[in-house]
């Protein structure tokens, strides 16, 4: 085999192993089939590209998503500029408020929605890389905290100081760009 | 009453924990001693509480979504071109 050969079945391997996780993941995030598709195969085009600097730190996956992640902030990011930034009441002088609104679906639901889902993973992304990873395995595979401590060589209560630090830091990120 | 003190650190960790599974019985006497006297504590749980539920909503997997075998396929040839 060739080094093209080689590369190609690598990337067949990975598609095999990880496209059905990332397309729902994407799916999760824009609920748009043909733009999530698209998200998942960039992704891919960039993990091939530097898999070379993949240090073994997660799991495979896990930085694949945070690629795929990125990819989607990037999206929004671009969307925001193009229809200028969304207006916020005087009233709501607190992320939360707004948040409960849209949780207990009250009234701003969709642009509501897609500003507190913005800032959310705005806020995600700025967090160390182990936070986001650990908040990433915690609420979006379910993994139960014995699982993420293995996985993460932690112990079970430092599992938990970091969810209740990386949940501060988010409240103070979410505070912070939503006033600003 | 000093027995059912517990520091900060320790309330708010009992808060994250509750989230998901159930404390015992003296940890949740504990805890909510803690957050009758604690105005700060009783702020984080509130706050903390609103984005517990925020990020289980943006991160729930709201319908299975799979990759059809053409989807793959095109994955597949995308790479290969690339």
């Amino acid at each position: 085999m060739n080094n093209n050969q080689i590369e190609h079945v690598k990337a067949e391997h990975l598609i095999e192993e990880h496209a059905d996780y990332l397309f729902q993941f994407a799916m999760s995030k824009i609920r748009n089939r043909e733009l999530a598709l698209d998200f998942v195969q960039e992704t891919f085009l960039v993990c091939l590209e530097k898999i070379d600097q993949f240090e073994g730190r997660s799991s495979l996956r896990t930085w694949m998503t945070t690629i795929l992640n990125r990819k989607i902030i990037d999206h929004w990011r671009k969307e925001k500029r193009t229809q200028g930034t969304v207006d916020i009441s005087e009233n709501e002088n607190s992320i939360f408020s707004s948040h409960l609104n849209y949780i207990t679906k009250d009234p701003h639901q969709i642009s509501e929605e897609a500003e507190a889902q913005f800032f959310l993973e705005f806020c995600l992304d700025k967090l160390p890389d182990n936070f986001r990873e650990i908040v990433h395995a915690k609420f979006y595979d379910e993994k139960n905290g014995e699982e993420i401590s293995k996985e993460f060589n932690i112990t079970p209560s430092n599992f938990w100081v970091i969810i209740h630090r990386a949940k501060a830091q988010l409240r103070a990120c979410m505070d912070k760009k939503y006033l600003s | 009453m000093k027995i059912a003190h517990i520091p900060c650190e320790e309330a708010a960790l009992n808060v994250e924990k509750s989230f998901w599974q159930r404390l015992t019985f003296i940890d949740r006497i504990k805890t909510r001693w803690h957050m009758f006297l604690c105005k700060k504590c009783s702020e984080y749980e509130k706050n903390s509480t609103i984005l517990h539920r925020l990020l289980c909503s943006s991160m729930k997997k709201k319908e299975i979504e799979t990759l059809t075998d053409r989807d793959k396929i095109r994955l597949k040839q995308s790479l290969k071109t690339d």
